[in-house]
Formats: structure tokens, C-alpha cells, sequence
């Protein structure tokens, strides 16, 4: 059955970013999928109140304090009037946030059961366990997660850190990797496949580079000291010392962009090193397009979406083996480095020396790649997720066989306040009683709301014309016309994104 | 569910402090096994079915009490052997963990279930990996791999259990500190309370400081002799090797390696120059630290007193951008702080460079003693208009911030920041000499670490404290005489008591018993109410000395054994605390970049 499912973010457009288009592809393709979606988010400069985006995904700029880097301010109750109206003119069943920096996001999640909703979250990031900012941030992880009904992760690595920060049980977690608009990251010659040509269509010629050919190297990354600006830094001289024909061109600014600066011109490599500045991501596949290798230093990535876009461009990707990384690109599109300066020069190197010889088939990757990640596929799994914790597949399906019977009554979280109350008690010593008198008074507010605004006096607000609901065999319900999942006519329609 | 590994009690029980003692799950959960989307290894295990095998992995190991029996070795530290014997005892069971080479007959539990799992397993013999490119046919997104899920973690990685006695070793620094100030909080009572000559007192202080700094010139003097031993030692053997028999060259080569050396001498004198003024009382000795960067792993306030010498700040070698921008030509003074590098006006041949140095110190000497002395009249009425309690209370917290913002931990290094920066270059340079000084410039680099906050907070609080409190004496001597020996016990004596836990720990120990002592017995004095026999009053009658005997000895024991108790107790405590120390790292940390001692990553990879 289709949902009516509410995204909860602090992070989404016009901001850009890597959780903001997860949200809009992941929702737009919901709806594609016969699903309602609603986003909610902080307002932003100039956008205030309800947004339609293509497709008719429904955006609430709700106003709200924001203090750090586009996050709101963690008021534990004060989204909850709000926040329930709109859950009550929407319909909303089900409600999934996003990042977990997010405060809006929590916020949401624990209204959300306490108004007997069913919760999902997705984690985007990695975080540590040593330093006091990632102590704290856990703490309130654990305490959102609690009572959530299911959580989403960007990779396996994320998985394995979101259930040791949260405490959670491994299979109420699931990996569902993000995705890229293949059409957005075509390599240049790339022949798209039309519905005339079918299989007619030429083979992409494989670009053969002789060894005085030059080859550029594409870096796009914010410059951060953990997306490893020093190692690229340090390793820019010597890469271009070792292979005289080779280029760079840096996207991106942050506060390592002056160190990048200054070595290029202390190293006098101004006619080597190319620095575009900031780019806009529509702009990402044309400065990718410029060139052959894609490096890519970043000390800390959860899944690395950008060097899956790089692929796709038909870049060979020299990356660090850190976090989600490893998981993402199959070997063959990929040199990976240790992230020490030594080995990341030794890896381009290898890398250079690949692509001169011929031996890597770029001009492939952007097939494989699309068979790889599609939206339309992981709106699909994260439907199943749906299933899975409103009950429309079995609980057995969904968690698999259990040996012993008291097990299965742990599963499917119960609303009876008792229960919350059991699972946030576990939280910690002090955490414990504090989050359970947290959950007491947002309990209090709700039935204060439901006096003082009843539900009846909420108007219910028109849906969009929903599309048909494609079920799991991939057949429409209502109408009978059958429709195949990741045809390339929707990806086109919905891939772009237009509302930009 | 695993048993609890018979390890040692720091893995054992590490955990449960900082997990949570139950997870917010109804309280036993068993666990989950995923039998059903499992298809080659759980389900053909039917007595697992029945009741988990505590000697099986489960995922929710990962967060329950227990470290978990791991398939790769995790390096953990087994203290005893009785550990490791339980670990390799464990090592089979683990090993049962893995995949089965062969689908066994599957026990039948639900005919519709079984017939499914054939299908899949017909269709699909994958295997589930860790990857997320490939489509993980038959396995769901919440699939946990038992054995890939968490394989990476890594629990205390880096511990290093504490031991009691180096432990208590290491306190005494900090006692020290602790010791010095309250001596400094008992001169000043007595000051205060008219008990104590403030003249008495800064002689002492003067007399102890100049001992000090002779002690202190000594062992420069030592240290550099050993170094030019060193240095022309490794040029010879150099030089021979580079000319081979050809003596003319070598004669030639080592004329050049004289005047090198002397070069490198009159730099390191210059250094020491710097170091010889820190021991006597002048105020330049912020400013010194402040050109030699890292020095002393403390730069005392170097704004506070920039302004006093004359030497430019541009010779800190930190603030060079690009260290190797500078001509390779003249290699062999860049290891040298170029400030310190003798210019030919102040290098007159009839004075060698160390008395140089010395008369520097000298100079400098002279001129804070004077500027403090006209400066004392200021401060005698600077707080006038502030109640004692305020000046008390700001007094008190100023020292607990110094005690508690004190650079314990750094090393001493006198010589080698001379240069902690730049491994790289001399590297690079092939002149025998500064290979020579390449590995002890590179172990200097990396014991010098950068304190976590700058000890100028300390020594300005410390020297704030100690003005406010001059302020409220009664005579412009005492003010003086008070800021004097402010200036000695904290700008000055912590140095001297870092060389001398350098050079040896035996006169590092006496020293703490002195200061114990004196401070104990001090306070002892202070506290007693009697005032009937102040200084000079009854003319050093018996029973002011038998007054003065029994009060510092009350107090000495007293004391002693609280200052023992607490470096025993605080030791012991920290090594019992030693058991919920639960690091967990594993992939998802950022990882450190290691950069190959490059010259443009090495100064500032930890400025973010």
C-alpha cells in the first residue's frame, strides 16, 4: 500500500549537498513509486512557508532558529505543535529523517512516536567516539534511536558505527547506499541509448593516451582538513615531479584553499595546477569530463558519493582507503591508497601508469556504473524498510528467522508509553532518567495539543495527484499498464534536477 | 551468547561502563541470528536453533559487556599468560564461526521456509559481501554478516597499562610545582604577616637562583663539549670516507669542518646564551623563550615582555613559512635560530662567545632588577582601593590556574629546538655536518609536542597573582622583594627543575623531598596562631627556635605523609581507573595523514 511519508531534515534545498539531493532523488522517487512525500525543513533565506518541487514533493520551510552551519537549535519540545499539525494535514504515517546533525530530525522522530508514527533514520555520516563534541553527539543519537523503528545507513562501515554510537540492534539497521543521476555524470562521448537506436548504437570508443599524453587529474572536494587537503598538499610537487605530463584541476574552497595556494605558487606549478574555486554541483560533471583520474584524499567519508559521480564521468578513481570508501567502487575503477603522503604519490602514480597502458576500460565505467546505483532502486529497498515497520511484510520476512520465540516481541516497537519508557531507561545512568522524563513531557504536550487544537480542526490538505503505486513485482495496481522499474524515460524525467 | 572471556579484567569489564548496562530493548535479548537470510551458514546449523551457543558470535556482541571473540587476531593487551592460553583456547571456536565447507542437512522447521531457502540457494550461491556496488542477491539491507560485522574494531589499541612506581616517579613533578608555590603562598604570609624579612627572603631566593644558574652554566658547558666531541668526531669519520687517502683535501676539509664547527659552536653558544639568562633573574627570559620557540616547550608570556630585549621576533624559526626557501648555501647556521647566529658587530674576538652570553645575562639582569625596583612603588598602591577579600580570592584562583594549566609533560630539550622543524632540509643537505646533528633534530621534533595550552596562561597567572598580592604589602622592599621571587619561583625555577629531572633523577628526587620539605615545614609555620616570637623580636631566644623546630616538624610530618598519601592514593586510584578505559576505534575515525616529513604538510598538519 502506499505511504504517506514525511522527510524530516534540518538540510535541504536550496542549500546544496550531498544529504539535501539524497532527500529530494530518494523522495522524488517515492512518489514516482506512488508514494506521498512532504518534506520538512528549517526556513531558509528567502524560502519561508510551502514549496512544490517537480514532481509534486511538497516542502514546509518551517521557521526556526538556526545557530550552527544550517542546523537548528536542539529545543527538545518547541517543533512539536507544529510539527504535529502538519503530520495531521499531511496524512503523515511515516516518518523518515535525515543526518544526524540534524536536530530537526530527532526532534521529529520522538514526536513523531509519540504520536504513534512509525520513525525511520538515515545516518549519512561517521562519527568517533574520543573527542567531547562526538561523546555529546552520540549520547543524543542514543537517544532519538532509542524508539526509533528502523534506521538506514549510507554503508556498511556507517552501519557498524551508527549501531556501536547508538547501541542498536544490527538488524534493525539497514544499508542502502545513495545514488547518482547517471545522466547527470556522462562521460563527453558518451552516446546515450535511445529508444530508436536500441542496441544499434555505436560501442564508446576507448580513448587510448600515448605516453606524451597529458593527463589531468580531477580533485572536487570542500578543502577541509579531513577531506585530507594536507595529503593532497603535500603530494601535488611530487606527483608532478615524478610525471612531467600530468595536470591538476582543484574544485572546491574551504579554509585549506590559502595552504593549496601557497604551495602551488611557492612551487611555482600555476601552469600545472589548475584552481577552479567553488563549483556549483550541476557544474561537478563538466569540470570532471576535463579529465582522466579523479583523486580523491579525504581522511573520513561515510560512502563518498563523489567518486561514484566521478566514475560515472568515466574517471579512474585514485582514492584513500578510510571509512565507507572501500566498500563503494568495484576494483577495477579504483587504486586505493593508505592515507599517508608516501603511498597516496605511489598510488597516483600506479594509476597514471594504468590508464597510459590501456589496461583500465574507462570508457566502460559509466554502464557499470548505472547498473550499479540507481535511485529508483534505492527508493525501492528503502520502501522495503517501509514494509518491513508498518507490518505489510511479516516481521520474519523482514528480520529474518529468530531461534528463540521471546525474541520476536522485540522487534516491532510498541507506542505504549511503558515501553518507550523501558527502552529510553536503558540509556545510561542519568541519561536514562533524563531522557524518560523527556519522553513523559512531550507525552504531556501531546495530550495538551489534542485538547487545545483537536484533530478535527485541522483541515486536511489536498494531495497531489498521486501517480500509480508499483508494488514489489513491478506491476501498477490500479491501472494496468505495466511499467518497468529504472527505464531510462524516468530517469530522465525525474533525474535532473530542475527545481535548481 | 560469547561467554565472558577469561582475559584480564580490562577487557573483561571495560565495556560496561560506558555502554549501557541494557540496551533499550526489553532486557535479555537473545541474539539475532539470521537464520532465514543466512542461507549457507546459520541455518543448516539446527542445534544453534535450540539455544545459542555461547561460544558463537553475535552481532550484538558488538555492543554488549563482552570483548568479542574476533577472527583476526584483535590486538588487545592479554597482561598474563593465563590470557593468551584463554585465547588460544577460544581460537578453535572462533575458528567454528566460519562458513561450513558444505550445506549440511538442514533440520526441518517449516516446510514453505525450507523450500524457499532451496530455491534461493539453487538460484543464487552467492556469498553476502562487504561491498555496496554489487547487488547482494538474497541478502536484505539489515543482513548482519557475523563475520565481517565489526571486524574492523579495535578496542584499547594503544593501552598502556600504568605501573605504580614510574607512575608515582611522574607525580613529582607535578609536587614539585605544587611545592613551589605554596613555598611561594608561605614567604608571602610571612611577608604579610610581618614574620618573615622580605629581604631575608629574597636573598635566599637570589642566593638559590645564582646556585642555580651556576649549576645550570656547568652543565651547558658539559653539554656542549660533548656535542663538539660528537660533531667533529662524525666529521672526521665523514670526511674520510668522502676524500678517501687524499690528505691534501682532507687538511683542506678540515679547516672548513674548523671553522664549521666554531660556526656551530658560537650558534649553540648563543643558544646557550639564552639558556643562561632564563637561570638568572631577569625578565628577558620570556623573550628568549619566545625566539627559541619550543625551547623549553614553554614560551613564558612572550608577548608580555617582547618589548624588553631588543632582538627581533622574525627569528622564531616557527613562523618561517617555507622553511626550505632559505639558500642552501649557508646550510650550516640555518639549523641555528638565525637571531642566535653571532653578527660580526657584537662578535668581538678578545670576549668568547659564552662569556658573551653571559655578559648578556648579566645586562638583562640588571635591567629588570632595576626596572623592578622603580616599578615597586607603582605596585605597592595599585589594588589600594580593593578589598583584601577580593585580592585574596583573585590571588588563590590565579594560582590554581597556574597550578592547573602548568606545562607538566614537556620534555626538556635545550639544544635541539634549536631547529625542531626542519628534518627535512637537513636532510637534504649533504654536508656531513648537518647529517651528523639529522637525528637528534629529528628525535627532537618528535618529543617536542605542543602542549595543549600554552603555558604563558600559567606563568602570567602566576606573576598576576603575585603582583595583586604585592600590592597589599606595606613597604615598597616588600613589594619588590615579593615580585622578585615571584619572578624566580615561577619564571625561573621550573626551568631549572626540567634540566635537572633531564640530568639526573636521583638530584630530580632530592630536590622534591627539599621542596616537600621546605613547603610542609613552611606551612607548618604559617599556620600555627602563635605569635609571640616573630623574627628578631626576642633575639633568637630558645623558644623561638624550639617554637620554629616544632612547628616546621609538626607540619614537615604532617605534611609529608598527606603529600605521600595523595602521589600513592592518586597513582593507585588512576591505575584502578585504568580498568574502564574503552577505546573503541575502527574505520570510521578520520584517519591521520602521514605525511613523509614533508616541507610543506609537516608544519601545519596540526594547525586545524
Amino acid at each position: 500500500m502506499p505511504y504517506n511519508i514525511a522527510m524530516v531534515s534540518d538540510f535541504f534545498f536550496p542549500q546544496p549537498g550531498g544529504v539535501e539531493s539524497h532527500i529530494y532523488q530518494l523522495s522524488s522517487k517515492l512518489i514516482d513509486r506512488g508514494h506521498k512525500v512532504v518534506v520538512i525543513t528549517h526556513a531558509y533565506k528567502g524560502r519561508t512557508g510551502v514549496r512544490y518541487l517537480t514532481n509534486g514533493l511538497k516542502v514546509y520551510h518551517v521557521p526556526f532558529l538556526v545557530i550552527y552551519r544550517e542546523s537548528t537549535m536542539p529545543t527538545v519540545f518547541s517543533f512539536f505543535p507544529i510539527f504535529r499539525d502538519i503530520v495531521i494535514r499531511e496524512r503523515i504515517e511515516i516518518v523518515h529523517g535525515h543526518a544526524s546533525l540534524s536536530s530537526f530530525c530527532h526532534e521529529a522522530i520522538l514526536h513523531a512516536r509519540t504520536m504513534g508514527l512509525r520513525t525511520v533514520f538515515t545516518d549519512h555520516s561517521l562519527f568517533g567516539f574520543a573527542d567531547a563534541g562526538s561523546i555529546l553527539t552520540n549520547k543524543l543519537l542514543k537517544f532519538s534511536l532509542s524508539d526509533v523503528d528502523h534506521v538506514i545507513c549510507v554503508s556498511h562501515t556507517c552501519k557498524e558505527n551508527t549501531v556501536l554510537r547508538a547501541s542498536l540492534d544490527p538488524l534493525m539497521v539497514s544499508v542502502i547506499p545513495n545514488a547518482v543521476v547517471a545522466e547527470n555524470f556522462q562521460p563527453e562521448s558518451y552516446v546515450p541509448k535511445t529508444q530508436d537506436m536500441g542496441y544499434m548504437r555505436p560501442k564508446p570508443m576507448p580513448r587510448r593516451l600515448g605516453p606524451g599524453d597529458t593527463i589531468v587529474i580531477v580533485v572536487i572536494s570542500r578543502l577541509f582538513y579531513n577531506k585530507g587537503t594536507d595529503l593532497l598538499i603535500a603530494a601535488i610537487p611530487r606527483i608532478l615531479a615524478a610525471h612531467p605530463n600530468v595536470r591538476f584541476i582543484i574544485a572546491g574552497s574551504g579554509p585549506k584553499a590559502i595552504d593549496l595556494e601557497q604551495m602551488i605558487e611557492r612551487q611555482m606549478l600555476q601552469d600545472k595546477v589548475e584552481l577552479l574555486g567553488p563549483v556549483r554541483h550541476e557544474e561537478v560533471r563538466d569540470v570532471m569530463v576535463r579529465g582522466h583520474i579523479y583523486l580523491h584524499p579525504s581522511l573520513t567519508e561515510a560512502f563518498g558519493t563523489v567518486i561514484v559521480e566521478a566514475a560515472s564521468c568515466g574517471l579512474y578513481v585514485v582514492c584513500t582507503r578510510v571509512g565507507g570508501i572501500p566498500e563503494v567502487l568495484p576494483a577495477h575503477m579504483t587504486t586505493f591508497a593508505k592515507p599517508e603522503e608516501d603511498d597516496l604519490v605511489l598510488a597516483t602514480g600506479k594509476a597514471i601508469a594504468a590508464l597510459r597502458s590501456g589496461r583500465v576500460k574507462t570508457e566502460r565505467f559509466h554502464d557499470q556504473v548505472k547498473m550499479m546505483y540507481s535511485w529508483t532502486d534505492i527508493a525501492q529497498r528503502t520502501e522495503r524498510v517501509y514494509d518491513g515497520i508498518t507490518g505489510a511484510i511479516s516481521e520474519q520476512e523482514f528480520y529474518g528467522q529468530h531461534p528463540s520465540a521471546s525474541w520476536n516481541a522485540a522487534r516491532s516497537r510498541s507506542y505504549a508509553l511503558i515501553d518507550r519508557l523501558k527502552r529510553y531507561y536503558g540509556c545510561g545512568i542519568w541519561a536514562g532518567k533524563l531522557f524518560c522524563l523527556c519522553v513523559i513531557i512531550d507525552y504531556l504536550i501531546f495530550l495538551f495539543l489534542e485538547v487545545w487544537a483537536p484533530r478535527a480542526s485541522i483541515d486536511i490538505a489536498r494531495d497531489w495527484p498521486r501517480k500509480p503505486f508499483i508494488n514489489d513485482k513491478n506491476k501498477p495496481v490500479e491501472n494496468g499498464m505495466l511499467r518497468r522499474r529504472g527505464t531510462d524515460l524516468m530517469d530522465r524525467r525525474n533525474g535532473s534536477l530542475a527545481m535548481m | 551468547m560469547a561467554p565472558p572471556p577469561p582475559s584480564t579484567p580490562t577487557t573483561g569489564t571495560s565495556s560496561t561502563a560506558s555502554t549501557p548496562t541494557q540496551t533499550p530493548a526489553p532486557s535479555a535479548i537473545p541474539p539475532p541470528i539470521p537464520v532465514e537470510t543466512h542461507p549457507n551458514r546459520a541455518k543448516p546449523q539446527g542445534n544453534r536453533a535450540a539455544a545459542p551457543d555461547p561460544n558463537h558470535l553475535a552481532p550484538e556482541d558488538a555492543y554488549r559487556s563482552f570483548s568479542p571473540p574476533r577472527l583476526r587476531p584483535v590486538p588487545e593487551i592479554h597482561g598474563s599468560a593465563a590470557a593468551s592460553a584463554a585465547a588460544a583456547a577460544l581460537r578453535p571456536a572462533v575458528a567454528s564461526l566460519r562458513a561450513p565447507p558444505a550445506i549440511p542437512p538442514v533440520a526441518a522447521r517449516l516446510a514453505e521456509e525450507r523450500r524457499r531457502a532451496a530455491s534461493r540457494r539453487r538460484k543464487q550461491p552467492h556469498v553476502w559481501k562487504k561491498l555496496l556496488w554489487i547487488k547482494q542477491h538474497g541478502f536484505p539491507d539489515n543482513y548482519t554478516d557475523t563475520e565481517t560485522f565489526l571486524d574492523h574494531l579495535q578496542r584499547n589499541p594503544r593501552l598502556r597499562p600504568y605501573e605504580f612506581w614510574p607512575l608515582v616517579a611522574d607525580s613529582t613533578v607535578i609536587v614539585q610545582h605544587v611545592c613551589s608555590v605554596a613555598i611561594f603562598v608561605c614567604a608571602y604570609a610571612g611577608i604579610y604577616q610581618g614574620r618573615l624579612s622580605p629581604v631575608a627572603v629574597v636573598t635566599c631566593g637570589s642566593i638559590a637562583t645564582i646556585a642555580g644558574w651556576i649549576v645550570w652554566d656547568h652543565w651547558m658547558g658539559q653539554e656542549e663539549a660533548e656535542e663538539m666531541a660528537a660533531l667533529v668526531k662524525a666529521n672526521r669519520v665523514s670526511i674520510d670516507v668522502d676524500d678517501g687517502s687524499s690528505t691534501s683535501s682532507s687538511t683542506s676539509a678540515k679547516a672548513v669542518l674548523n671553522g664549521h664547527a666554531s660556526g656551530h659552536a658560537n650558534g649553540g653558544l648563543g643558544g646557550r646564551g639564552v639558556g643562561l639568562k632564563l637561570s638568572t633573574t631577569n625578565l628577558a627570559v620570556k623573550d628568549n623563550e619566545a625566539r627559541s620557540a619550543g625551547k623549553h616547550g614553554q614560551s613564558l608570556s612572550k608577548s608580555s615582555f617582547q618589548s624588553i630585549s631588543p632582538i627581533d621576533p622574525l627569528g622564531d624559526p616557527t613562523l618561517e613559512p617555507f622553511p626550505d626557501l632559505r639558500p642552501t648555501a649557508s646550510h650550516l647556521q640555518v639549523p641555528q635560530s638565525p637571531s642566535i647566529i653571532p653578527s660580526p658587530t657584537t662578535l668581538t674576538p678578545s670576549i668568547s662567545p659564552r662569556n658573551q652570553a653571559r655578559l648578556k645575562t648579566l645586562k638583562s639582569a640588571c635591567l629588570i632588577y632595576f626596572a623592578l625596583l622603580g616599578l615597586s612603588p607603582i605596585l605597592k598602591s595599585l589594588t589600594k582601593s580593593t578589598s583584601s577579600d577580593s585580592i585574596w580570592a583573585l590571588a588563590t584562583w590565579l594560582l590554581i590556574i597556574n597550578i592547573f594549566f602548568f606545562d607538566y609533560g614537556s620534555l626538556y630539550g635545550p639544544t635541539k629546538p634549536l631547529n625542531p622543524i626542519r628534518p627535512l632540509e637537513v636532510a637534504n643537505t649533504t654536508a656531513a655536518t648537518t647529517a651528523t646533528a639529522d637525528p637528534s633534530l629529528v628525535h627532537a621534533h618528535h618529543s617536542v609536542r605542543a602542549p595543549p595550552f600554552p603555558s604563558s596562561l600559567s606563568t602570567n597567572a602566576a606573576l598576576m597573582a603575585s603582583t595583586v598580592l604585592a600590592s597589599r604589602l606595606l613597604t615598597t622592599t616588600a613589594v619588590f622583594s615579593l615580585t622578585l621571587f615571584s619572578i624566580q619561583v615561577f619564571g625561573l625555577f621550573p626551568v631549572f627543575r626540567r634540566h635537572l629531572r633531564h640530568r639526573s633523577f636521583k638530584l630530580h628526587l632530592v630536590l622534591t623531598f627539599a621542596l616537600v620539605t621546605m613547603s610542609t615545614g613552611g606551612l607548618g609555620l604559617i599556620l600555627s596562631k602563635s605569635y609571640t616570637h616573630t623574627y628578631g623580636n626576642c633575639g633568637f631566644c630558645l623558644g623561638w627556635i624550639w617554637h620554629v623546630i616544632l612547628r616546621s616538624t609538626v607540619g614537615f610530618v604532617v605534611g609529608g605523609f598527606c603529600t605521600a598519601f595523595v602521589m600513592g592514593g592518586c597513582s593507585w586510584w588512576l591505575i584502578g581507573l585504568q580498568r574502564y578505559k574503552n577505546v573503541v576505534i575502527g574505520p570510521w575515525d578520520p584517519a591521520k595523514p602521514v605525511l613523509a616529513g614533508g616541507s610543506y604538510g609537516r608544519s601545519r598538519t596540526g594547525t586545524d
